[in-house]
This record gives structure tokens, sequence and C-alpha cells, in this order.
């Protein structure tokens, strides 16, 4: 016969087991502090909430990010990675210079370690070629433009969120992990200085705000952004992933990190493209007949893509400005 | 009392876990479509132009407006397929199968088959909470279920883009499907609801029957491999506002006038045909494109 204080243990000790069963379930998500890591491949991961979605590949070198979120963000950003790993980070490629993307780069980079472990002794060397000891921050040159400033005037960042390693062709390659990346520099799109990156191995690309899951493309025409070089770029991220034909069903094929929002695949990338197509095409014929800007913002050019891009207060009207302005720009 | 009920800890376990089990009926088998319902809409598909019923909201029907049917011939579309809600729309018939812990025997997950346009529906029915607003999105979704007596709901999120009819009316990446599997002997009926906040200004609603068959119902399709179907690449075929040629064919074919033909919530309910009834004559006898033939006997 039981007596009443074990039966009331073993009750305690069910509901405790029934709880903690529940709670484990529910936690099955990977928070943390208040990010979204989400795993794309055994070796990479996306990072969300952050500012600008940041991709994270980590290896027997380190750990290699995209982008770096925003400042205020980087010590969450750091305990989440640590996470993940206790490998030091050894490069932050930009896809942007947008301070929601460049913004956590000196934190990150100081948290993290020079490939030139050798010359850590020379402190001209650490100076000169290491980023401090740090990560270093690699990016085209365009970013590096924006982000600074020539000598006596104000830069738009300070000189530590700087690109370290800054690269004026239109594609660098390095090879990090044992994996290919590709850096590709896309003029005239989002603005004058876009870049995806490509992770040959993993199958992944980080895309930059050229495409962004949340709202409308921001072409900044006033920094030699363009609806054409937007088209253009998106028509080079459909043909750089590739879907999970044949076998259709059996996983997703090439994953796309979008600059802002949920991870993605090509049809997600070639729905995106086709709204901004149809949208181009929409206010082309519309200025074709004579209709000014205020007359086509009143006409709606984007209606069926409001409700999923244009949530934003203003940014289907910036969007359309934009494109009417790049349509009508001089050549 | 027994020794079973005597001990709390199994008291415990067998109220958590068993009752759902005791409510559980067998979903298993090969189903054959009975495609009497909206057999239009499952066989050659529906009109051009025809959103009568849909609850659109004005982007909903802006974009099914802009709609050409030349989309489906780009090369990045051929193999794109169709979301988890042609698993309502689509013609054909469905095995569904359990699959079950090897150690307790308890049902893991429903699976609804996959056909050559639809991927599988794995329904799981271990308490996985959905992924992430941030995770990939696919054709197959996500589905969870539970049991609601002898009714099983499934709820499908991380849906891809998809029609909602294949007219043009879309269903987004953000839409929630919930559908409810209720089996009455032989008989087999989805009740289906469709949340779309990016399209719908209410839910959608749709119903189909499957009959119970000894025909063993394969599962899965063909390999896709696209073809030069004559749309470049890069070309995204589209209508502009205002110029779609094939918004009034439904009209002059049904005599359905246009408020009706256009869509809108209210046109799903039945206090619309009183709206309707002086401004619609009974067309001729339909003879072509009439729908689906009769069901078999």
């Amino acid at each position: 016969m039981m007596g009443s204080s074990t039966f009331a243990r073993r009750m305690w000790a069910a509901w405790i087991l029934i709880v903690f069963g529940a709670s484990t379930i529910a936690g099955g998500q990977q928070t943390s502090g208040g990010l979204d890591v989400v795993q794309v491949r055994p070796n990479f991961y996306m990072i969300a909430g952050a500012g600008g979605n940041i991709g994270v590949q980590i290896g027997v070198d380190g750990v290699v990010l995209v982008d770096a979120g925003t400042e205020g963000a980087s010590d969450r950003v750091l305990a989440a990675i640590r996470k993940l790993t206790e490998l030091p980070t050894r490069y932050i490629i930009n896809t942007g210079a947008e301070p929601d993307h460049v913004g956590g780069n000196s934190k990150l980079a100081k948290a993290g370690l020079t490939i030139f472990t050798n010359a850590l002794g020379n402190p001209n060397f650490t100076n000169a070629m290491t980023n401090g000891g740090g990560a270093s921050i690699l990016a085209h040159d365009s970013i590096l433009k924006r982000m600074s400033a020539p000598t006596g005037k104000t830069s738009a960042f300070p000189v530590e969120n700087w690109p370290t390693e800054a690269f004026y062709t239109n594609r660098k390659t390095l090879r990090m992990n044992d994996e290919g990346i590709e850096v590709l520099h896309l003029p005239a799109a989002h603005s004058d200085s876009d870049s995806f990156v490509f992770f040959r191995r993993s199958d992944v690309v980080a895309a930059g705000d050229i495409f962004d899951m949340t709202r409308f493309p921001v072409i900044d025409v006033a920094k030699g952004g363009s609806i054409q070089g937007e088209i253009d770029a998106l028509n080079r991220l459909i043909a750089l992933a590739i879907p999970s034909g044949p076998f259709i069903y059996e996983g997703i094929g090439t994953y796309v990190i979008p600059g802002h929002g949920r991870l993605c695949e090509q049809l997600d990338v070639v729905n995106y493209r086709d709204m901004v197509v149809i949208v181009r095409d929409v206010i082309a014929d519309m200025i074709k007949r004579g209709m000014t800007l205020d007359q086509i913002k009143e006409a709606s050019p984007a209606k069926p893509y409001e409700t999923e891009y244009g949530t934003e207060p203003g940014s289907t009207n910036a969007f359309v400005e934009a494109v009417y302005k790049s349509l009508t720009a001089k050549k | 009392m027994t020794k079973t009920t005597r001990n709390p800890i199994c008291l415990a376990i067998f109220f958590c876990f068993s009752f759902p089990a005791l409510a559980q009926v067998d979903l298993s088998g090969s189903w054959a479509s009975k495609n009497h319902e909206d057999g239009l809409e499952r066989g050659a598909g529906p009109n051009p132009g025809d959103f009568t019923g849909v609850p659109f909201n004005e982007s909903g029907r802006a974009k099914a407006l802009a709609y050409s049917q030349s989309e489906l011939s780009m090369p990045e579309r051929i193999c794109a397929f169709y979301s988890q809600w042609h698993m309502m729309i689509g013609t054909f018939s469905v095995k569904i199968w359990n699959e079950t812990d090897s150690v307790t025997g308890k049902t893991v997950a429903w699976v609804v088959g996959a056909w050559e346009d639809r991927a599988q529906m794995t329904i799981w029915m271990d308490g996985r909470p959905h992924p992430s607003a941030n995770a990939p999105h696919s054709q197959a979704g996500f589905t969870t279920g539970v049991w609601d007596g002898d009714v099983l709901t499934a709820t499908t999120t991380h849906m891809l883009t998809g029609y909602l009819r294949r007219n043009g009316v879309m269903t987004s990446d953000q839409a929630t499907m919930i559908t409810h599997f209720i089996r009455h002997g032989d008989m087999l009926t989805l009740a289906s609801q469709l949340d779309d906040p990016i399209y719908l200004s209410e839910p959608y609603y749709i119903t189909r029957t499957f009959v119970n068959t000894p025909a063993l119902m394969n599962s899965g399709g063909p390999p896709c491999i696209p073809g030069d179907e004559g749309v470049p690449e890069g070309t995204v075929p589209h209508y502009l506002p205002g110029q779609n040629p094939l918004i009034d064919e439904v009209m002059k074919l049904y005599h359905i006038p246009r408020e009706a033909a256009i869509g809108g919530a209210e046109t799903m309910y039945p206090a619309f045909r009183d709206k309707l009834k002086d401004k619609f004559t009974i067309p001729p006898k339909c003879t072509r494109n009439c729908g689906a033939p009769p069901p078999p006997n």
C-alpha cells in the first residue's frame, strides 16, 4: 500500500516529467538574445533580428561572417556566435554600406582574430596589415568609399568600421574552411555599392539589400542605384541559384539569404524579380502615356504587391519614385 | 483498484498521452477522388477571369488581373509546381499512411502522399513546433496535426507562393492552411480553410471527398526537367492594368455580372445572390468546357 506522502512525491515527479518534456519541445527553435539563429547547412547559419541578416560560415579556419548587423546588436550577435562555436571570426564580408549591415563591423572584427597570426609579434604589421589583430573586413571599394571620406571631411562611419581589405574588381575570391567563396560586385542596383557573397560548397548566396523580403527594393538613385541594375542583379542571383530539380520535392536547392526577412530559395527570388519587372513595366507604360509622377502614384502601379512589400510607411511611394526617376533619367 | 491506477506516474502519463490515441481514426489507405465538387476547377481549370467567390483584398485582385497563363512557361517556373493548397483543388486521388515510432508504436506522423505536381504532406503528430518565421519555405510547407474527436485537424504553414485557383488567384508565402480530415466509413471528406493576410480579406473555404478503394494509389511522380516552352529566360509575362483581354470571358460565357466575376468577400455569401437576382439571365445550355465528366458508378 502506498503512503500519501509517497503518492504526492510521485505525482510531483509525474508533473515535472510532463512539464519538462513540453518545455523542451517548445524550446526547439534557436533563439539567442532576441535573435533568431536559423541553421542553413550543417556548417552554415543565418542570424536574423540584428538589423540586416548575417550569414555565418564555420569551419576549421574559423568563422566567416557576411555582414555585421547594427552596432547596437553587436554584443548579442557575438553571444549568438559563441553559442555556435568557440572558433574566432576571421573575416567579415560586407554586402553593402548601410548601418544595419556594417554598424557591427568594428566590434565583431575586434572580437575576432586576424589570419596574419605570424605578424602579431610586430606591432607595425599588426596595425597596418591585421586590423589590430582582429578579423579582416572585406568589401568592394565602392563600399569603402560610401563609408569613408576624404581627409578633412566627416565620414559616414568611424574608421574602425571601414573595410580593411577593399577590392576593385567585379569578382573577388577567397578560400576559407575548405570552401570557395566568391564576392561579386553588382554595379548600379540598390546603390552603386552592392555585392553578393556566394559560398560554393555550402551552396548559399548572401544577397544583401538587393533582395529584401520585407519591402520593395530600396533603390537609391542618388547613390548610383537604378531599376535596370536592380533587375540585372536579381537575374544574376537567379542564375547563381539552382532549384531542387529534377527531384523537385527532395530538399531545397541553393539557399539565398536576403538582406532582410526569411531564408529563401530560387523561386522566392523569381517571385521578387517578377514583382520588380512588372511594376517597372507598369510605370514605363504610364510614363509613355504622358502621366506625371503624381498621377502615377495616384494610379497605384504597385497595387498587387502593396500588402506584401509596402507595409512600411512611405516605402511604396519611395519605390515608385525611384523607378520613375530611374526610367526618366537622362542617359 | 488495479496496480496501474495505484501508480500515480503511470496514471498521469496515461491521462496525458493515452486519450488522444483512443480518439484516433485510421485514415490510412488508398482514396479515390470524387470529382463531383468543383469539377471544372479540378479538371480543365477555372475560366480566365472567374474570380467568383474569392474573398480578395485589392492586392489579390490586382495580382490576379495582371496574371498571364504564359507565366507557367517561364523556365524558372516550369518545375515550380503547386503549393500544398493544390491538395484541395487538384484532381488526383491520394494515398495516406501513418509513420509510427518503432518502440512505442505511437503515430509520429500522418502522411498524404505526393502527386506529380504536389509535394507530400507530412502531418507531424508528435507535438513539434512550427519552424521560426525566418525558416525557409517549400512547396510542401510544414504541417502539424491534432485530433479533435474523430477529426484530424492539420495546420500547414511555411508554404511557398502558389495558386488558390489556377487562373491567377494566388496564395502567398504567409498563408496558413487548416485542413480537417473527416472519415465516415468508406468516405473521406477534407474541409480546408485558407487564411492569407497578403491576398485575402477573409478566409477561403473548400471541401472535397474521396472514397476508399482497393486499387493501389502510388505516391509521388516523375522527376521534372524544364524544357523550352517559348518564353525567353528573364521575360516576365503579365498584363498591364486594364489590359487583360480575358477578363470578360466568364461574364460572356455564363452571363455573370462583372461585380460577381471580379470576386471579393461579398461574393462568397448566399445573400449576394439576392443582390444579383435582377442582373442575371440564365445562359443557353452549356456545350463546351462544362466541368468534369460524371463520376463512374
